[in-house]
């Protein structure tokens, strides 16, 4: 009976909880700093989650896929090295489409080291991310890269109406891929594999194929977090998005997709991405310093994940 | 009475109000090898767990070497010189023989530093008492399956157990390797070591044990002198006389139309060159002990496994089924026999799980219909009767034979023409049981072939349109309906153990 009690309040937590801690979060924030609730400021802290959001999108899938990618940061870099540099011979447009093809590549060899080669998904992302950085210092010779196309930019940094471009592009992005969570049989297999993959296999699956494309999907996505981020500085270095993989996994996690893989959601994903840029924007507007950051994000990620753990625990001692 | 090692007395246990053990009372003797029979479901595990502290009594007293003995965990019985080596390997392959040994229980210096010169003395002294001997630094992982076991044995021995419990030693063993393995047990006879010695083998009975003692349906049949009695006779004490003629009631039909055929068929050293034909509409069961390679055969057919050689027919066509989906686009299905882990994702809800099989069915246009699947999974419930308050509630909430249900009906939303049942009755109520049998019964009469693979004989024997008999692999003899269960039991237990 307990246990129906546990999963129940868990279950609840996963779907409700978020939620719960964000409106809070917000109220909290709201009273302490009047600038917070001001549209501009709003705006601006949804621009700031936007490269974030977008790259998150796909750690998402990759962990309901029951994986783990640490490269996507490089991933970030690379293609917007990509995107910037292959401006000088092309219409940008192209440009964009190989950067994300860059992107997905990186994701199916990711995919492929994990479900072929067997290697653990988070070795097997540790090498790509090694590998993915070194590329970018082949291809920008270690030098930051600056874009030709004045139209590109808009990516980054133009407005439709009042909106910037890139929350526009965050959001669609999140309705398109939530509905893909779960409304198709892509999104249905991903979770089927990450929830038990044997199970999976035993109904008839392609279980390799479906995990691959998570890890595709997640190469993917950080390619476009990469192109948004090249478009709004014009510029990029062979560092960029280093530990921005952290930032994405510690959202989805926050998010409410379970560690081991089976179930998730993007709009969760979504809040948990808010949840840190709010606790930043709070910290930047009363002025503390911005270390203290670390402290809060990785208390919030623990009590987070130990609160799924314990009761995941508690449930297979029964 | 000082002989005695170990003396069980009216021991009783129940789990849930169904009594396991009733009325147990026997007693081992120092220095024989005593072995433990009975069918599965007799007993033998739970007492043996009751002996080494993992369950504890309801009732009754063991006295170990005269004294009142009631441990509280493994290790304490391991302490009081109890040994217990299961039917799969309890080591540590990484490491050596030697910190094997020793693992737990390791010589050291007085600064706390592991002190090998010290451990490879004690070591030696220990392979001279029993007889035997392997480099200390060999690393486990790199001895057969035997040896593991000899390793076993030490590991016993070093901690002072006079008494070892040997689980099924010889299941995963070679001929040669089993026959290498009774004579060290000889030895350690000598050495005044008593052994109990659980097997489904009678061979192995009338090879190396003193007494032998028969349990049956939790119930104490007797003990005998093994040099003493006939095979038949301990046969007779396993069986019993009780056979209720089986309950079939459905007339003899014809099969005629050959849908599945399996030419010297192997996979590993699990299943050993197997050649068979199942025929549509055809309910075959598929017995023996376990390590007979019952599962392994399933998981071949269906393609969960690789086969290392032979072929399969489907309808007269050559096929290769390379996997799981494979096996299902060639109209095959199978309900694994590891229901709880592998037949459903636990925590998904019933309505993702009932259409994991054939979500394309519901999907059009690239989009899930939620209604579709909410109808299909309705639907099964229905025709399965599967008891649930809602089907988005989480698979895992389900008792065994309502999952069970879930997962059969999962496969007829796949349609296939043949439905492997790995155990499909292990671990479900007496209702819902029969319920799965009727199933089982529907769907053969509706021209769905049926392999129904189960370890107890009555199920078997009462579902059956024709039993295999699997043994070590091999397929030991395939009977026609009619015959009954105490022939099968015969047949499972009889016999020489094969090359």
């Amino acid at each position: 009976m307990t246990n129906i009690l546990d999963s129940g309040v868990r279950d609840g937590f996963r779907k409700y909880g978020i939620m719960t801690i964000f409106g809070v979060i917000c109220i909290i924030i709201a009273i302490i700093t009047p600038n917070f609730l001001t549209s501009r400021n709003i705006l601006n802290i949804l621009r700031q989650s936007s490269i974030i959001g977008i790259m998150a999108i796909g750690t998402t899938y990759v962990i309901i896929g029951g994986g783990f990618d640490i490269s996507v940061g490089s991933t970030l870099a690379l293609s917007a090295a990509v995107v910037l540099g292959l401006q000088e011979f092309m219409p940008w447009g192209a440009a964009v489409v190989i950067a994300l093809a860059v992107g997905s590549m990186v994701g199916l060899a990711n995919g492929l080291l994990a479900a072929k080669a067997k290697i653990v998904p988070i070795i097997a992302t540790l090498g790509m991310m090694t590998i993915v950085r070194g590329l970018t210092y082949l291809y920008t010779g270690g030098y930051p890269i600056t874009g030709y196309s004045k139209s590109f930019r808009f990516i980054g940094s133009g407005y439709i109406g009042p909106i910037p471009f890139p929350i526009i592009l965050l959001l669609l992005m999140v309705g398109f891929w939530q509905f893909n969570l779960k409304k198709t049989p892509l999104g249905r297999y991903s979770c089927a594999v990450g929830g038990n993959k044997e199970a999976t296999r035993l109904s008839g699956v392609s279980v390799d194929f479906y995990q691959i494309m998570t890890f595709v999907i997640g190469g993917g996505m950080a390619a476009m977090a990469g192109i948004v981020y090249a478009s709004r500085l014009n510029s990029a270095t062979p560092l960029a998005g280093q530990g921005y993989e952290l930032d994405a996994i510690a959202a989805t996690v926050i998010g409410g997709t379970s560690v081991s893989g089976g179930e998730g959601s993007v709009v969760g994903t979504l809040i948990g991405v808010l949840i840190l840029s709010i606790i930043g924007n709070m910290f930047n507007l009363l002025g503390v310093q911005v270390y203290i950051q670390y402290l809060v994000k990785g208390i919030i990620i623990l009590f987070v994940v130990g609160i799924d753990s314990m009761n995941k625990a508690k449930k297979s001692r029964v | 009475m000082i002989d005695d090692v170990l003396t069980i007395q009216n021991i009783d246990k129940s789990f849930f109000g169904v009594k396991v053990l009733d009325d147990i009372s026997f007693d081992i003797k120092s220095g024989e090898i005593h072995a433990l029979l009975g069918e599965n479901g007799a007993g033998k595990s739970t007492l043996i767990k009751i002996i080494t502290g993992v369950y504890h009594r309801d009732k009754g007293t063991i006295l170990l070497n005269g004294e009142d003995c009631l441990f509280q965990s493994p290790s304490e019985a391991y302490n009081n010189g109890i040994g217990v080596i299961f039917q799969e390997a309890s080591l540590i392959e990484e490491l050596s023989v030697l910190e094997n040994v020793f693992l737990g229980i390791e010589e050291k210096n007085k600064f706390s530093i592991f002190d090998n010169k010290k451990m490879v003395s004690r070591y030696d002294v220990l392979c001279k008492r029993i007889g035997f001997r392997f480099e200390p630094e060999t690393i486990v992982y790199n001895l057969t399956a035997a040896e593991k076991k000899l390793v076993e044995i030490m590991k016993c021995i070093s901690r002072n157990s006079n008494l070892i419990i040997m689980d099924e030693p010889t299941d995963a063993l070679t001929d040669k390797e089993s026959k290498y393995l009774f004579s060290i047990i000889a030895e350690l006879r000598k050495k005044n070591i008593t052994i109990i010695y659980i097997t489904h083998y009678l061979s192995e009975v009338f090879e190396i044990a003193d007494r032998a003692t028969v349990l049956k349906d939790g119930k104490f049949i007797g003990t005998v002198d093994v040099s003493n009695v006939s095979e038949e006779h301990i046969i007779k004490m396993m069986v019993g006389e009780d056979f209720q003629s089986s309950s079939v009631t459905k007339s003899q039909k014809n099969h005629d139309e050959e849908i599945l055929r399996v030419e010297n068929l192997s996979f590993k050293n699990r299943v050993k060159n197997v050649s068979f034909s199942v025929f549509k509409g055809e309910i075959l069961g598929i017995t023996g002990v376990i390590g007979a390679g019952k599962t392994e055969l399933a998981m071949t057919l269906f393609g969960g496994a690789k086969a290392s050689s032979g072929s399969i027919y489907i309808n007269n066509r050559k096929v290769i089924v390379s996997s799981p989906r494979k096996g299902k686009n060639l109209g095959i299905g199978l309900l694994p026999e590891d229901r709880k882990k592998v037949g459903l994702i636990q925590e998904h809800s019933v309505v993702s799980n009932c259409t994991l099989t054939s979500l394309k069915k519901h999907v059009s246009a690239g989009v899930i219909s939620f209604k579709s699947e909410k109808t299909a999974a309705e639907s099964i419930v229905e025709k399965m009767n599967v008891k649930l308050t809602s089907v988005y509630q989480d698979a895992k909430t389900l008792s065994g034979g309502n999952q069970q249900k879930v997962i059969i009906g999962k496969w007829l939303e796949a349609d296939p023409d043949i439905i492997i049942m790995d155990e499909p009755t292990r671990g479900v109520d007496v209702g819902a049981k029969d319920a799965i049998y009727k199933i089982v019964q529907n769907l053969s009469d509706n021209g769905k072939t049926i392999i129904f693979i189960s370890t107890e004989v009555s199920e078997i024997v009462g579902i059956s349109d024709r039993i295999m008999i699997l043994k070590k692999g091999h397929i030991h003899e395939i009977c026609n309906r009619g015959v009954s269960e105490k022939e099968i039991y015969t047949k499972l237990l009889e016999g020489e153990i094969h090359d």
